[in-house]
């Protein structure tokens, strides 16, 4: 981090170098464009225009989750939310059960582990989804499943981080972000005005930064996580 | 040049009371033809009720006219249309923007449609800004997602020039909800629970942190999930807190406290609010116990009209010394709460003061067991605290059922379980009080 700038918070989210959980003040530019990011990776996949989207999250992730609700609903899609919780892997079987979002952004292991926990089976209750996961567990636990189409969905420190429909790595917002590769470690540096600036900042993220030409046609640096 | 702030976030707060049923009428008519088009249940109701909203001309005719509804109404409808929303909207309504529902803590979350924002929304900048907060103010927000996202609530405090932290509703988040207050000195806060403030508690046990420091920014809290019991009252005002307490107004929208603490302020240009009797449907006079039914007259999404909360409440018409107009409803407890032991009524509020007053169970966590409508012992699942028991458990069972049945005049059956195994059975902000297992 390198500090403060004058553009003034609209919202205090959080991110984590790794190592430790820090604040991050965002202005409300820098949400609109992520959110635009967002939807140019969205338009990499055929979505069925006005479909429910479930997002499961926690209230901490204001600062990824913000800008991609803001998204879906500019383009005509309809959120609804489930907390990333064991607890509350019931209103997320609910959902999938009633509603049946063609698209899940969010899931993670715990999640994975309560749909267990009440009886049921994930793989059967994502069958026929686009489910973008959090966390490398809840990846690994789903990969290969058959009607699943399994996508990543992660924080790179404060760069919100997705795959496109290509699944090759985790897209990072070119204009936004200048990303690097230390010893396999992943730093980024803000490249715009932001409330909080950031010069090389760790990420606490394994991988490889790939700059290669990716077939979803979105131009920019990709993180492959390790 | 300082900037001088109203002491009202909308005038509609303190409209004089014809001023505020002229608005009520003008919205609830257009309400009703809003939601005629948009909510098969709605349709459905009044059709089968052969009143159509062209017969309403007025509150009065409202008020003898329309049909009442509950949740089981909703639930019905959808399991026998195969309706997810359970006719409250449709899910190809072109201005349905997102998908709120409630917290499911009676079974499958109940999904409501909202548009950008809803009601609850506006209720709470009002509810923040009595307590204080102005713009460039920042405010910690520990809430939860189902109310309408992570964005939930963020527009309405965006445009107030409210900067929200964001936390999640749970006691790990406690060190980094500390260290935000300390930073960014929040003067107000989103939502405590009592989870929360028994997570504290037990946090300021062994920390260097003063409460009273780290929390001297706020000038005000909203308490929920249940009512505020005395011992948390001491343990907060001792940390000196200011805690506003807010409740349910239906599944639509939040009353909470003003500074004078007497009651939950209803905002009744955003709903049309009556008591009726549980049975006849009659309105009981202000003051009596009947049970609370909303009409949403602001959302033009939300098909809640006479909606029954099953909530049993008083209201109070009277002129609040904060200045609004607008009414205050006490709760007295949950229809559906109610449990009949030997034909004595009973209420979770009559045993909740009597656990929290001993030592070993003073976090107040319990659950009364509901084996049929009626029962002939009270079987309460008791939350206690390992660390605070000084003989053996067995005793303290007894001795609580013993407590318990002299002052319910009743029999009482004690099932011990550690505090934080009860916690588990709850959403974030509260445990279910009446479960039937």
């Amino acid at each position: 981090m390198s500090g403060d700038t004058s553009t003034p918070p609209c919202l205090v989210g959080r991110f984590s170098d790794g190592r430790k959980v820090h604040f991050l003040p965002l202005s409300d530019t820098e949400i609109e464009r992520t959110s635009w990011f967002y939807r140019r990776i969205l338009t990499t996949y055929t979505l069925p225009y006005r479909s429910v989207v479930l997002v499961i999250s926690k209230f901490e992730d204001a600062a990824l989750v913000i800008p991609l609700e803001r998204a879906l609903v500019t383009d005509g899609f309809i959120p609804c939310n489930a907390e990333a919780t064991g607890f509350d892997a019931a209103r997320t079987e609910s959902f999938l059960r009633r509603l049946n979002p063609p698209l899940v952004f969010g899931l993670n292991m715990a999640v994975v582990a309560g749909l267990e926990a009440l009886g049921h089976s994930p793989e059967q209750l994502l069958a026929g989804r686009i489910v973008w996961v959090r966390d490398e567990d809840a990846y690994r636990r789903l990969a290969g499943c058959p009607g699943i189409t399994l996508r990543r969905w992660q924080e790179v420190g404060p760069a919100p981080g997705i795959e496109c429909m290509g699944g090759e790595g985790l897209h990072l917002h070119d204009l936004e972000w200048l990303v690097t590769e230390d010893d396999g470690w992943i730093s980024v540096t803000s490249k715009l005005n932001r409330a909080l600036t950031f010069e090389r900042q760790a990420t606490g993220v394994r991988g490889r930064v790939v700059n290669t030409v990716c077939r979803c046609g979105v131009h920019g640096p990709r993180v492959i996580w390790d | 040049m300082s900037t001088s702030y109203p002491q009202y976030f909308s005038t509609a707060e303190t409209l004089p009371r014809d001023q505020l049923r002229q608005l009520q009428e003008v919205r609830l008519l257009t309400t009703l033809a809003r939601t005629w088009e948009k909510s098969p249940l709605f349709k459905q109701l009044w059709t089968d009720a052969g009143v159509h909203p062209r017969d309403i001309s007025s509150i009065e005719d409202f008020e003898h006219l329309a049909p009442c509804f509950d949740k089981d109404d909703i639930r019905r409808y959808r399991d026998l249309h195969s309706d997810p929303c359970g006719g409250l909207f449709r899910l190809d309504d072109p201005d349905l923007t997102t998908i709120v529902s409630t917290s499911g803590t009676t079974g499958d979350p109940t999904p409501l449609a909202m548009r950008l924002r809803t009601g609850v929304h506006e209720g709470y900048v009002r509810d923040f800004w009595h307590m204080g907060m102005r713009p460039g103010d920042y405010i910690a927000q520990p809430v939860f997602t189902f109310r309408g996202g992570v964005g939930n609530g963020f527009i309405a405090q965006w445009e107030a020039g409210f900067i929200p932290l964001y936390f999640s509703h749970e006691p790990a988040e406690l060190p980094r909800l500390i260290e935000g207050s300390k930073r960014f000195r929040p003067v107000a806060c989103g939502l405590i629970s009592s989870p929360l403030i028994l997570a504290f508690e037990k946090y300021f046990d062994t920390a260097d942190d003063d409460p009273r420091e780290v929390f001297s920014s706020y000038k005000g809290l909203i308490y929920g999930g249940e009512a505020l019991s005395p011992r948390l009252k001491k343990l907060t005002d001792d940390w000196g807190l200011n805690l506003f307490e807010t409740t349910g107004l239906g599944d639509m929208m939040s009353g909470t406290q003003c500074s004078a603490k007497d009651g939950f302020h209803a905002y009744e240009d955003l709903a049309f609010v009556e008591c009726l009797h549980p049975v006849t449907n009659e309105p009981v006079a202000d003051g009596d116990v009947g049970e609370l039914v909303v009409t949403n007259i602001h959302d033009p999404f939300l098909a809640m009209v006479r909606f029954r909360t099953d909530d049993l409440v008083t209201l109070n018409r009277e002129p609040c010394s904060c200045g609004r107009t607008h009414l205050r409803y006490d709760i007295q407890g949950r229809k559906s709460d109610q449990i009949l032991v030997q034909g004595k009524a009973v209420l979770p509020k009559d045993i909740r003061y009597l656990v929290e007053a001993r030592h070993e169970t003073a976090a107040g966590l319990f659950q009364i067991i509901r084996t049929g409508r009626q029962m002939d012992v009270l079987a309460v699942r008791v939350g206690y605290n390992p660390e605070r028991l000084s003989g053996a458990l067995k005793l303290l069972g007894d001795s609580l059922a013993e407590e318990l049945g002299a002052v319910l005049e009743i029999p009482v059956r004690i099932e011990l379980v550690v505090d934080d195994e009860l916690l588990k059975l709850g959403p974030p902000h509260k445990i279910p009080r009446v479960t039937k297992q």
